[in-house]
């Protein structure tokens, strides 16, 4: 692979993986919150909070990318 | 586009006592929101950066999607203004204190003046904002209340509330 070669972003690319990473940090704040919650600590969201919540943050993220993956398949072929 | 959670800067500078060092739920919502409309804004501000922009050209693209994000949030161009006013003149290195004393004062009139005179740059215009800010948020915090002379009065009363009630008996 050719190191020197520089790139340029389609825009609509850096649009969306903007909107991922906010959908994503908006997951892991979601779960967190409700296993605060759950541990009745409801004031205190800890790293450990945001640990546990990846996972499922990610999970997310990944469905959310694929159905609107197939959405945008949907859109262009009709 | 509108941010999600408009909230007036004031309120999200004063966090409670006991969670000093914590970040409020609102003031984190609020960011990841503002980063979010931040980054969509940059696309469009750097697109027009060529291969080799350099820093400057590439914080000018920076600088003006922090703009637009602004006045996606709800704010106008002369809250803008003092809000960069402020921040371009204020020292970032001394943690969130509003130092306003004699000498920002008389800056402050020396600028008015100048203003009024026709001969303000823009720089001096952007420091005029920043002072201006500065000053309003400085009368408006608890460092500028006369807390002494209210607990005084509140003890005059008091003492006056039990000495009537004892003439009374």
């Amino acid at each position: 692979m050719d190191q020197s070669k520089t790139y340029w972003i389609d825009p609509c690319a850096a649009q969306a993986l903007a909107k991922w990473k906010a959908l994503f940090a908006e997951q892991v704040m979601i779960h967190a919150k409700e296993l605060a919650k759950k541990e009745n600590s409801p004031g205190a969201i800890t790293l450990d909070h945001y640990r546990e919540s990846v996972s499922m943050a990610a999970q997310f993220l990944v469905n959310a990318v694929k159905d609107s993956d197939s959405s945008n398949g949907r859109q262009e072929a009709a | 586009m509108q941010l999600r959670t408009p909230i007036p800067l004031m309120a999200v500078k004063k966090q409670p006592e006991s969670n000093s060092g914590k970040l409020h739920e609102t003031t984190s919502d609020w960011f990841r929101e503002f980063l979010k409309h931040l980054e969509l804004f940059m696309v469009g501000t750097g697109q027009s950066l060529a291969a080799n922009a350099v820093t400057f050209d590439l914080s000018l693209a920076a600088m003006r999607a922090v703009k637009l994000t602004l006045l996606e949030s709800g704010m106008d161009n002369e809250q803008i203004r003092h809000l960069f006013g402020r921040v371009a003149f204020e020292d970032l290195r001394v943690a969130d204190q509003l130092n306003w004393n004699a000498e920002l004062n008389e800056r402050r009139f020396q600028l008015i003046d100048r203003d009024i005179q026709g001969t303000l740059s823009q720089t001096e215009q952007l420091e005029l904002a920043g002072l201006t800010q500065l000053m309003r948020a400085y009368v408006d915090s608890e460092m500028n209340l006369p807390l002494e002379g209210a607990r005084k009065l509140h003890r005059l009363l008091t003492e006056f509330d039990s000495e009537s009630t004892e003439a009374g008996r």
